[in-house]
């Protein structure tokens, strides 16, 4: 993968943002081609599975695969995206930095805490870093985060539990006057749709709401690569057209995915 | 054919006895005809195994097995009476003579024919083993050759386990050179690594006229199966490894019959039956590829000859004749045309250089018994046609997973074609062209060309999945083909701007609609549980996302769950449901895994109400969970038409046609077909172009018998009115038609 790769394409994105579903588009209606599906032509002894057991994106040198606290903080602090990373411009927010050894979790009541690690989870980090207003353009607020787990089923399973979050609760608290609704998501694991950047992936998207009550566009992006599962998010401030912000968010993303693989691969 | 004995009964159950094919240790195999007038093989077993409480428990469980399967290359069991006194069952007749006796008479294949013969019989068998099947006695006197390609008979069934094996007193029964090693030795039972090893025996016999362990005695031909390399010299260099596969000693070494299959027909050319199946203009026929035929010509008419004998036989029964004769299709024809009943009984083979062209004069079932498994029938052919031919393309899997969709889907629409083309007054003929994906995405883009390139074709049903209709769509919009999808049901095939698709059905995103209106209204529940299926991706998370969206919007109480892939321990899920008070469950997923689900959730005694979309109806489902399927119920657009009263007439003519009962999306197809015939008889399709045919049907209304079609103009989906979506409930190990599903909670 080029490092500068966008990992998540335009067309099908439009349709998770539109709402208008959900079922993978593929490049068929936008560009006429053929789309490229990895059915495998063994594929008849089984109904169509696109699930993450299907071959993985990349294979780790078992000697770089985080084992201990340590070695998951070590690679999350080397791959989250700090504020330069993003682009010119960007600044810390404050905090610039989630709270050593937590991580997000939704609660029952659909809102946003940061309770300590689970076992499991070896290390977990997110950057707050933000595009200040400007130049008659709203602000551009964004997060980076990686958690590494200390199994692929493990990391596997946050990808399910960050579908099943707009399932469970459609509108979701992040802080106390701040919440997100209108919450669209699809799963795309490695071969389908043409995504050919991770084992597994999830896209949502929906509206940020925030103190003054006017809605924002709020993108939400993770990946896994083997134990490790990145995200970045992405809510646009007035005058930052979509394709910008998708275009901001499926960079960051894949910089990050390129950071994970050349860490696990000894680069 | 022998003659009928003195002994033998003239009448068997519904079937009347044409003559003696042949007889063996377990009983007679007779010509006979059905009630419905098909020709098949009536094998009848003596009385002294039917006394056997095993043999016929043995007999039952595997004529119920092998009913269900269908295979293109099976001489498929059409019927069969385990309980009867002299236990008995029927299968497809196949005129054409056996590769044995083609063998003796014309000497080994060509490399081509021996590679596509391959390739089917591994299919067959693979189609076999996949239910559970093991054949036991794969030789070449039973592969027999039709005009489309082989057929294995007299599998499984009713063949006594020690029949082929060597008996205690050193008998062997089966045929020696063409037993696997493991089976020569005796003892055991033959597993299907057995198969591959006979198929592998007939091959090299195919190619080289020898079979590849010799001839002589018994006891050198036994010995030289366990202990001797094969003699494959002679075998062509590009079938000689793949054969020698299939002879390795050690049963675990030898290739499934899947991967066989797969290893042949690589580079096998197109289906053959294609060119039976469509009616071209006669100034095509030139440009066909020479190599459509898989026989040599000699082989050909050996066929031919043997399918003319059997338009000597008997029809059926007077009586029966004159009913039907008011509704079947093509015989029709002749008796709209008082000079065509001259040819009526008699079949005309035109052989033209490598291609053949068969026209079918006669009635339905003497075409059936010609094309051998009562289903590769064409509509009538050109030299009765009347006005243009116009064809309707099928692009189906019909061979792959979901081939039982797909061949039912082709029945469908061949019934409605036929009923057309049996209509005096009628402005065109109608022909029908089936394309095969196997259910392969990679695959379906090609197929579809070959639909699109036959400027012939005006319409296409299908294709059977969502993966295989992703893959093609595009190819369909590009030549503005009508495209109109039965059976797939995922939305985004209306989301992709293409200008020439319609959707017969209602999207997976509106089944939600009817497993909350069961689950609130029939089931009582109050907490509905959602098992998303990684699996099953984007159809599983329409159906889990669509629903918990609903309940939410309705202020319902619900209890999602994501599953990954990875896993196949539904434990936690089920711990995380009831925890969250779910007292009801929605599977989204296939049924491969929902029978994991099913089991877990019996192991817990959980007692609510199970639900789930038509990726569960499969009778793999109730296979896999067992009894942990009873219960289950499944909302699906999907009726079945062997019982549903608004169906009553087309089952009756799909029983007469088929002989068989209507198979699950069968009348959704032929309803579809109707459609298609509706808009092409009404001026609004203007000049017939596929681009005005596409435009009209997206304005077309029509009142079928599974829903009433009317479509959005600019997406192709399916106007929704409530209909069309039906309740199957599993009552002792079947799934059991409930009728339409309710819409609403009704209040």
């Amino acid at each position: 993968m080029k490092s500068n790769t966008r990992v998540v394409r335009g067309s099908w994105v439009a349709l998770v943002v539109a709402g208008s579903l959900l079922a993978g588009c593929s490049a068929q209606g936008a560009d006429g081609g053929s789309a490229r599906r990895t059915g495998s032509p063994t594929h008849t002894a089984a109904p169509p599975s696109g699930g993450s057991s299907a071959t993985p994106a990349f294979r780790p040198d078992a000697d770089l695969v985080p084992r201990t606290s340590k070695d998951g903080q070590d690679l999350v602090d080397s791959v989250v995206f700090a504020p330069g990373d993003w682009g010119r411009g960007f600044v810390a927010q404050d905090p610039a930095e989630s709270t050593p050894g937590t991580w997000a979790v939704l609660d029952d009541n659909c809102r946003w805490e940061r309770p300590k690690l689970p076992r499991g989870v070896l290390a977990g980090l997110s950057r707050y870093s933000r595009l200040p207003a400007g130049g008659g353009k709203g602000a551009v607020k964004v997060t980076a985060s990686a958690t590494v787990h200390s199994s692929v089923l493990g990391a596997d399973d946050q990808l399910s539990t960050t579908l099943e979050e707009p399932l469970r609760c459609p509108e979701q608290q992040t802080r106390a006057d701040e919440r997100i609704t209108g919450l669209n998501s699809l799963g795309t694991p490695f071969g389908a749709r043409e995504q050919d950047y991770a084992d597994d992936s999830v896209l949502e998207a929906g509206q940020y709401v925030g103190k003054g009550g006017n809605a924002q566009p709020y993108l939400w992006m993770v990946a896994r690569l083997g134990t490790v599962v990145a995200a970045v998010s992405v809510t646009g401030g007035k005058g930052h057209p979509q394709e910008e912000l998708q275009g901001l968010g499926s960079t960051a993303l894949g910089q990050m995915l390129v950071r994970v693989r050349q860490r696990l691969k000894g680069k | 054919m022998e003659p009928l004995r003195t002994s033998d009964p003239s009448r068997l159950a519904s079937h009347r006895l044409l003559g003696r094919l042949g007889a063996g240790g377990m009983g007679v195999v007779y010509l006979a005809r059905s009630a419905g007038g098909a020709l098949v093989a009536l094998k009848v077993i003596q009385a002294e195994y039917a006394e056997d409480a095993g043999f016929r428990e043995r007999f039952r469980r595997e004529a119920e097995t092998a009913r269900r399967m269908t295979s293109p290359w099976v001489a498929s069991l059409v019927d069969a009476d385990p309980e009867a006194a002299a236990p008995w069952l029927a299968t497809v007749f196949v005129p054409g003579p056996s590769l044995g006796e083609a063998v003796a008479a014309h000497g080994s294949l060509p490399v081509r024919s021996v590679r596509v013969l391959g390739a089917r019989l591994a299919q067959a068998l693979s189609d076999l083993h996949a239910v559970g099947l093991v054949h036991r006695d794969v030789k070449p006197g039973n592969v027999l050759l039709a005009l489309d390609g082989p057929r294995l008979i007299d599998f499984g069934v009713a063949r006594d386990l020690q029949d082929t094996a060597l008996t205690s007193t050193g008998v062997v029964v089966g045929t020696p050179g063409f037993l696997a090693p493991e089976q020569a030795q005796g003892g055991r039972e033959v597993g299907p690594a057995g198969d591959v090893f006979s198929l592998g025996c007939v091959l090299a016999h195919a190619a080289t006229g020898r079979p590849p362990f010799g001839t002589g005695s018994l006891d050198a031909l036994l010995y030289r199966t366990v202990h001797d390399t094969p003699d494959l010299e002679g075998v062509p260099q590009e079938l000689a490894e793949v054969v020698r596969g299939c002879l390795e000693k050690d049963p675990r070494q030898r290739p499934t019959a899947e991967a066989l299959s797969q290893a042949l027909a690589d580079t096998e050319p197109a289906d053959p039956r294609e060119i039976l199946r469509a009616v071209r203009p006669s100034a095509r026929q030139d440009q066909e590829p020479a190599d459509e035929d898989w026989l040599p010509e000699p082989l050909i008419r050996l066929i031919a000859e043997r399918s003319a004998a059997g338009l000597g036989l008997p029809a059926v029964d007077d009586t029966e004749v004159a009913s039907e004769s008011a509704d079947t299709t093509a015989a029709d024809d002749a008796d709209a045309q008082p000079s065509g009943r001259a040819v009526g009984r008699r079949r005309l083979l035109v052989l033209t250089g490598g291609a053949v062209t068969v026209a079918a004069g006669g009635g339905l079932a003497a075409w059936a018994a010609l094309s051998g498994d009562g289903k590769g029938n064409g509509s009538t052919a050109a030299p009765t046609a009347k006005g243009p031919v116009h064809t309707i393309g099928l692009h189906a899997d019909l061979s792959g997973d979901h081939r039982a969709v797909g061949r039912a889907q082709e029945r469908g629409l061949r019934l409605a074609v036929d009923e057309f083309n049996s209509r005096g007054d009628r402005p065109f003929t109608l022909a029908v062209r089936t394309v095969d994906d196997g259910g392969v995405p990679a695959r379906a883009p090609a197929v579809a060309k070959r639909l699109v390139t036959d400027p012939s074709v005006l319409a296409v049903i299908g294709p059977t999945t969502d993966d295989t209709a992703l893959a093609s769509l595009a190819t369909y919009d590009t030549a503005a083909l009508p495209l109109i999808a039965v059976s797939p049901g995922a939305t985004v095939l209306g989301v992709t701007g293409s200008r020439s698709f319609l959707h017969a059905r209602v999207t997976d995103t509106i089944l939600p609609f009817y497993l909350r209106a069961y689950l609130h209204g029939t089931a009582k529940s109050h907490t509905i549980g959602i098992v998303d299926d990684r699996a099953a991706d984007a159809y599983g998370w329409e159906i889990s996302s669509a629903l918990s969206r609903m309940l939410h919007q309705d202020r319902q109480p619900v209890v999602p769950k994501v599953v990954s892939a990875l896993r196949r321990d539904f434990g936690p899920t089920l711990d995380a449901l009831l925890e969250g008070g779910a007292d009801s469950v929605v599977f989204a997923g296939y049924h491969d895994r929902a029978a994991l689900l099913a089991r877990e959730l019996t192991h817990r005694h959980f007692a609510g109400a199970r639900a789930a979309a038509q990726g569960v109806l499969d009778t793999r489902f109730l296979s896999a969970a067992g009894e942990a399927a009873d219960g289950w119920v499944v909302v699906a657009p999907v009726m079945d038409a062997s019982v549903a009263p608004e169906a009553k007439a087309f089952a009756a003519a799909y029983r007469r046609r088929f002989d068989a009962e209507p198979q699950r999306y069968a009348v959704e197809a032929y309803d579809v077909a109707r459609l298609i015939v509706q808009t092409l008889s009404s001026p609004s399709a203007g000049r017939v172009t596929r681009q005005n045919l596409a435009t009209a049907l997206r304005g077309a209304s029509y009142k079928g018998i599974t829903k009433n079609f009317a479509f959005d103009k600019k997406t192709g989906s399916l106007v929704i009115d409530g209909r069309g979506v039906y309740l199957w409930k599993v009552d002792g190990g079947r799934f059991r038609y409930q009728g339409a599903a309710p819409f609403q909670v009704s209040t």
